[in-house]
């Protein structure tokens, strides 16, 4: 079985394979260590992991353990989850360097000509 | 100044801001419409409300009370009086209005017809508003999911910009374009894909993304937002919406070109160009920011230095669009005065569903109820006739004391008039009121005489005649009042009031005596001013030691 993970998924994943057997509540410090994240977005994470087979849990103190080797993680890419109603509209409300929108190839080609132009004629 | 009225102005300065845009955007600093745009933020979200000092409806509510003989004037707050004295000025003629819409808003139908449209905003608002929530809330927790960033060249970038905020730099690769996070703790976020090898690169970024962090950018976005969720209905401010945000990115490349020098511009734009191309972002459709990039490559090619003269123009555009936004504020109110009479003068005689003499048959069942209450019964109910009069108004004393009556609720005032067992006519000293619409006894009451004297008197004369008529008639029944000062004295203070809205621009037809209110120890006139094109204006004196203190408010 391959799941495609996202880089933070793997950040969870990575602690389980080193540490086997692990309590949720000490992977969110482990991780609160080496990546600053706060306990609540560790749960988040964990979760996400649960939800796509790659943790398997058990009570009592939500024990972790992986259902997955390491070569079955696969990377997530990007491009397959921008076409939702929320994602991809980080301009809306944050400061990005780009708008959402896709460009088409003949208007970006006309850009450079005009940065290229431009720049020659100074 | 009402809130539609706001959205209306706010709109016009969005046109005249884009206009100014395409016409000036290569020639004067990017800066400037982002200050342009902060003025039209002003203009939507500020009422512009002058604080005006305790309404003469607060002292109407003091002074009037219960209407009986024994009330007087030294009730009254003198410091509050102080305050009223400039009644001449268009801040207290707004004051009235809003005192006079708060009013109508109490009547029923009105708030009713109000309710609906107020619904729909609100719903509007709330719907976009939570749209903008989930996605803050989605898109942080998402950030919130990052990874510290190993990289040298940031960490001696961070070395050197230092702010009194920490600012942290980490990787993501949940984002597709670099963005900057969080206005106390800001956070640039880096797409994991992007071109780590072009360190040029790397560097107009950060310095891109640490001018939106020193500009505070990220708060001037969400104030956007917050604006675009109260407008959402208003086009307009759709189009701001989107072109300030591209301004905002426009002003930042600015700031980087000079930064770094004219000479980095070409590197600068495909730093851009190509960060568009790696973004993964499928096409979506989204005809307005379609070719933002384009115009934000333009805005970094084509502008020079600002000149001199740039700068002069640009000063110039914020002082002159600063000044239309804070004069149109009183161009709003006198529109706001005329929208109103011309309103209120559409309730006639012929609109009332009761005719006079149904009202009347209504009155006199009310009378002899409320007779044999206290009386017994009453042989001659055929000796008492019934004179009907038609007001499209009752002046704000019977709208506060009874809650009915407000402009447009017309209302039957019904004068009992027996004739009595001499044969003699008197006017007996009973009214009511009987709602024009519904048929409904809004009010019986008890008046002394010489009100209704005062009354009859003024319905039969018109003009400065009837003025003067009128008190002639007070000065017999108030022989220490003296005629001759009471007189001129009011009709020179009729004048001055209807000198007060002169600012309506309307040229006055006739002043008409309405009625003089029943104050039992001191003088309140009425006084309808017929404006040419048939708007009627209603004024209202109060007289407090010979001074003219308070007046007005409208109906038609």
């Amino acid at each position: 079985m391959r799941i495609k993970l996202f880089d933070s998924e793997l950040q969870v994943m990575d602690v389980i394979w080193k540490e086997g057997e692990i309590p949720a509540k000490r992977i969110a410090e482990v991780l609160k260590e080496q990546i600053g994240w706060n306990k609540n977005t560790s749960y988040t994470v964990i979760k996400k992991c649960v939800e796509k087979g790659a943790i398997e849990r058990s009570e009592p103190h939500f024990i972790c353990r992986a259902r997955i080797s390491k070569g079955e993680a696969q990377n997530f890419e990007v491009d397959e989850l921008v076409n939702k109603l929320f994602d991809g509209s980080e301009s809306l409300l944050f400061a990005s360097l780009l708008g959402r929108t896709q460009i088409p190839e003949d208007v970006l080609g006309r850009l450079k000509t005009l940065v290229a132009t431009e720049g020659d004629g100074r | 100044m009402s809130f539609l009225q706001m959205s209306l102005a706010g709109a016009i300065m969005v046109l005249i801001v884009t206009v100014t845009r395409a016409l000036f955007m290569h020639r004067i600093p990017k800066k400037t419409f982002v200050v342009l745009w902060g003025l039209v933020i002003c203009r939507l979200l500020l009422p512009f409300d002058v604080a005006a000092p305790t309404s003469i409806f607060a002292i109407g509510r003091h002074v009037q009370g219960p209407v009986g003989p024994s009330m007087t004037f030294e009730a009254v707050d003198r410091s509050v009086l102080e305050n009223m004295r400039d009644i001449y000025s268009w801040h207290y003629a707004q004051t009235m209005i809003e005192e006079q819409s708060a009013a109508a808003e109490l009547a029923a139908p009105v708030l009713a017809g109000w309710s609906l449209v107020t619904t729909v905003w609100l719903a509007g608002a709330a719907l976009l508003g939570l749209f903008f929530a989930v996605l803050y809330v989605r898109q942080r927790r998402k950030f919130l999911m990052s990874l510290p960033l190993e990289n040298e060249l940031i960490a001696e970038w961070l070395q050197r910009h230092k702010l009194r905020r920490r600012i942290r730099v980490r990787v993501s690769d949940r984002i597709a374009t670099p963005l900057t996070y969080g206005v106390f703790s800001p956070v640039i976020l880096l797409p994991k894909h992007m071109n780590w090898a072009d360190e040029k690169g790397l560097s107009h970024i950060l310095a891109h993304e640490l001018i939106h962090i020193k500009r505070f950018d990220g708060l001037k976005k969400l104030l956007l937002a917050a604006v675009l969720c109260v407008h959402w209905f208003n086009p307009l401010v759709w189009l701001m919406y989107m072109l300030f945000n591209r301004d905002l990115e426009i002003s930042c490349d600015e700031g980087v070109i000079r930064q770094f020098g004219e000479e980095a511009k070409p590197q600068y734009a495909i730093t851009l160009i190509s960060a568009q191309e790696q973004g993964a972002y499928p096409p979506l459709h989204n005809a307005f920011s379609k070719y933002a990039i384009e115009e934000r490559i333009h805005a970094i090619m084509r502008s020079r230095r600002a000149s001199f003269f740039g700068i002069l123009v640009a000063f110039v555009l914020v002082a002159g669009i600063a000044m239309v936004f804070a004069t149109s504020a009183t161009a709003e109110v006198q529109e706001e005065m005329s929208a109103r009479i011309i309103v209120l003068t559409d309730v006639s005689e012929d609109d009332a569903l009761i005719s006079a003499e149904e009202a009347a048959t209504i009155g006199r069942v009310a009378f002899s109820r409320y007779f044999a209450a206290f009386a017994g019964d009453w042989d001659d109910w055929e000796d008492i006739t019934f004179l009907m009069t038609f007001s499209p108004w009752v002046n704000p004393h019977t709208l506060r004391e009874w809650g009915v009556g407000a402009n447009g609720a017309p209302v039957w005032q019904g004068l009992v008039v027996v004739d009595n067992e001499a044969g003699m006519e008197h006017i007996f000293p009973f009214s009511f009121f009987v709602h024009a619409e519904t048929g409904e006894v809004l009010r019986l009451q008890y008046t002394p005489r010489t009100a209704y004297a005062l009354l009859m008197e003024a319905v039969r004369l018109d003009g400065d005649e009837a003025i003067r008529a009128l008190f002639r008639t007070w000065s017999e029944t108030h022989p220490g009042l003296g005629l001759g000062k009471y007189d001129d004295m009011f009709i020179g203070l009729a004048a001055q009031a209807v000198e007060a809205f002169a600012f309506l621009d309307c040229e006055i037809v006739a002043i008409y005596v309405q009625g003089v209110r029943a104050m039992a120890s001191g003088p309140a006139g009425t006084v309808v001013v017929e404006y040419a094109g048939g708007d009627f204006v209603k004024l209202e004196f109060l007289l407090v030691e010979r001074e003219l203190v308070a007046v007005q408010y409208i109906l038609g």
